[in-house]
């Protein structure tokens, strides 16, 4: 067996993992179902907040995430709204076949990528089924009196769901539907909220890709960290196929290159070298081994570091963690 | 330096048999917060400083279940407006004292001090393994820690130190407590559990069980870090042939300030119901437990305060529940501080 090998043998963490049962199912526009989900004896369900979503665990093989959409104060219920989509690699479809009132489904989480940070001011864009996370967003900014925003997209008016409940917010939420001639146009808009940096706002975007892009193109010129976005994207549950089998790391403070071939770490390479490096769980787990990074992209395998310091990659866990460039430059 | 608690959070403000007729004060997330109990007997959580003069209302008097500063004589009701003035007719309308959403859940009574709106979006957290408190019987105690609140969080969630700290306290055939089964995170909590080996019974578990020492038993803990303001952890003694013997050490961690803590301590049992020894002896046990951790953090609290430069300890496998709720607590903290709040705070 391989160190690395060894080293992802036993997670340090293991994520909730509950059955619950499909409480309620509800149509909530063409194609869109809203799952309330519950503990089949009434156990609460663990806390959230907004942003946050779950794995639906459909079979092994078919693990879908969808964004929580409730109330956050409801201790006993979860919602999530699903999209039956045409090009369905089978989880949505399982959703709506499969998951009836009375269903029992294996969730995991609750985890939070797109965190909802204090703010006076919020705009919210959400595209076509993206408007899920929007849902506790807008309940916490009207909870605690922010100025909100909402610019909702979609194609078909009866595809997009939660227009309802929404559309007593009044002028605050703006629904653009395609087949709506007289009403507002998305990209325009957009655009209009868009071209000028908000002071004091902060943008959360949630919908498909083309929506992302064009939102992260128009918010160049805003504060750094005003937009916050969430991709929706099957989660990669195998080894990212760039990881390197062997690559060099270079010490910079110590003048030496090394070579990580696969049957060793980052962090025996360097103690064979005789360089001077401190660890002590080799597991990714305790931190006391985190090096700063100058140049090169890791493959960040701990659990410290959180998705947002991973893609930083400013340090790295050098008991676990490899390198996906061939070269990584260490201040070691 | 910003505290490291957020205030979006319950906090266990006192017990309830603290809390009575009399005008009760606390200091709590830096707060100086008034408990007193109006006639329905709700609690009322108000600032404890009169709009006037900085004074203390605590330090006043009640009328019915209006509150009297006891500098002016300013009269407040119990929703913080102030309605009277002894040294002129007018009052200024719209000005009043800060009051705190309150929730009771006996033998707690806990207070947002946090964003008002944000109250109504999260609940007080339940006490994991008590349900509704069927079947279990507390006893409770008040201590005030010299510590940052982490350092107690993290020393709850890592209780290798046993051997070093309380030895007796181990079971007579445990030379190693095992690895940790696993933990467990969600997004707001981290939960660990081990299986001790069969073992022979220690001292106190004899005592409190009435069981014979020489009866063997594996054991279940189980901890729970909640939220940043309660760590529960649960322990079970399975004795061969018998019934599990649960008990429960609940506590509601909240900050004085960043370097004290109150600590609102129960231990709950599930058996020897009637038994007011068996409670006596649990509460004497864990509250001379909880004072020999106090007086190990108090230290390492007067240590990191003399460091001059910030410096990092080593961490180690057994810490990584610890590391995961401090991860959680401080996410808090930066999601509820913001980013504009936190660049005037730095500017």
């Amino acid at each position: 067996m391989t160190a690395t090998e060894t080293a992802r043998a036993r997670p340090a963490y293991r994520e909730v993992e509950i059955d619950v049962e499909v409480r309620r199912r509800e149509v909530a526009a063409d194609g869109v179902v809203t799952l309330t989900l519950a503990d089949p004896d009434g156990a609460d369900l663990p806390d959230w907040a907004p942003g946050s979503h779950i794995d639906l665990i459909m079979t092994p093989s078919l693990v879908r995430q969808y964004s929580l959409c409730g109330d956050t104060a409801n201790r006993s219920e979860w919602q999530v709204g699903v999209l039956l989509d045409p090009d369905s690699r089978g989880g949505s479809q399982f959703v709506h076949d499969k998951l009836q009132e009375g269903s029992t489904v294996r969730v995991r989480g609750p985890r939070n990528h797109f965190p909802l940070v204090s703010s006076p001011r919020y705009l919210f864009i959400a595209g076509g089924i993206g408007v899920t996370p929007m849902l506790p967003m807008i309940g916490a900014a009207e909870a605690t009196g922010a100025e909100w925003r909402l610019l909702y997209g979609g194609r078909e008016r009866s595809t997009m769901a939660f227009v309802d409940e929404l559309q007593r917010h009044g002028p605050r939420v703006s629904i653009c539907a395609r087949d709506v001639a007289d009403g507002p146009n998305f990209r325009a808009s957009l655009e209009a909220a868009l071209s000028d940096p908000g002071q004091d706002t902060l943008v959360y975007c949630c919908g498909p890709e083309g929506l992302l892009t064009a939102v992260e193109a128009a918010c160049q010129a805003w504060p750094e960290n005003s937009l916050h976005i969430e991709r929706f994207s099957a989660k990669v549950l195998e080894e990212p196929a760039d990881a390197l089998a062997s690559f060099e790391v270079e010490c910079q403070r110590s003048g030496l290159t090394l070579t990580v071939t696969q049957d060793k770490t980052i962090y025996e390479a360097c103690e064979e070298a005789g360089v001077d490096v401190l660890g002590s769980c080799m597991e990714g787990v305790c931190g006391t081994c985190e090096c700063d990074m100058i140049e090169g992209e890791a493959d960040h395998r701990d659990s410290v570091l959180n998705d947002a310091e991973k893609e930083a990659n400013e340090t790295i866990m050098i008991c676990v963690s490899r390198s996906r460039s061939e070269r990584l430059v260490l201040d070691l | 330096m910003r505290p490291n608690y957020p205030f979006n959070c319950w906090y266990v403000a006192a017990t309830s048999d603290e809390v009575g007729q009399e005008l009760f004060s606390r200091r709590l997330l830096g707060i100086h917060v008034m408990l007193y109990r109006l006639g329905s007997g709700e609690v009322v959580a108000m600032e404890d400083r009169c709009v006037h003069r900085a004074y203390p209302l605590s330090l006043g008097r009640r009328d019915g279940d209006r509150v009297v500063s006891g500098y002016h004589g300013m009269v407040y009701e119990p929703d913080g407006r102030l309605v009277h003035i002894p040294s002129q007719e007018n009052v200024p309308p719209g000005v009043r004292v800060r009051t705190y959403p309150v929730h009771e859940e006996s033998p707690f009574i806990w207070v947002w001090l946090g964003d008002p709106g944000a109250a109504a979006l999260r609940p007080p957290p339940r006490v994991p393994w008590y349900t509704d408190g069927t079947g279990w019987t507390d006893t409770t105690d008040v201590l005030r820690v010299e510590a940052n609140y982490l350092l107690l969080q993290e020393h709850y969630l890592d209780l290798t130190d046993v051997f070093v700290m309380h030895p007796e306290a181990v079971p007579p055939d445990i030379e190693r407590l095992p690895q940790l089964d696993e933990v467990e995170v969600s997004e707001r909590s981290v939960a660990y559990s081990r299986t001790l080996p069969s073992s022979r019974l220690a001292k106190w578990e004899a005592e409190i069980t009435g069981l014979p020492v020489d009866t063997p038993g594996t054991r279940r803990e189980e901890g729970i870090f909640v939220s940043p303001a309660l760590h529960v952890q649960h322990y079970a003694i399975e004795p061969e042939h018998d019934r599990a013997y649960g008990l429960l050490r609940i506590q509601g961690f909240t900050p004085e300030s960043p370097g004290v803590t109150h600590v609102f301590l129960r231990m709950a049992r599930n058996f020897a119901a009637e038994d007011g020894k068996v409670g006596e002896f649990l509460r004497t046990m864990f509250h001379d437990w909880a004072m020999r951790d106090a007086g190990v953090l108090e230290t390492i609290q007067r240590r990191l305060d003399e460091d001059i430069y910030p410096r990092r300890d080593i961490n180690v496998k057994a810490d990584r529940a610890a590391i995961r709720a401090r991860r959680i607590a401080m996410e808090m903290v930066d999601e509820e501080s913001g980013r504009f709040l936190l660049h005037g705070l730095m500017s």
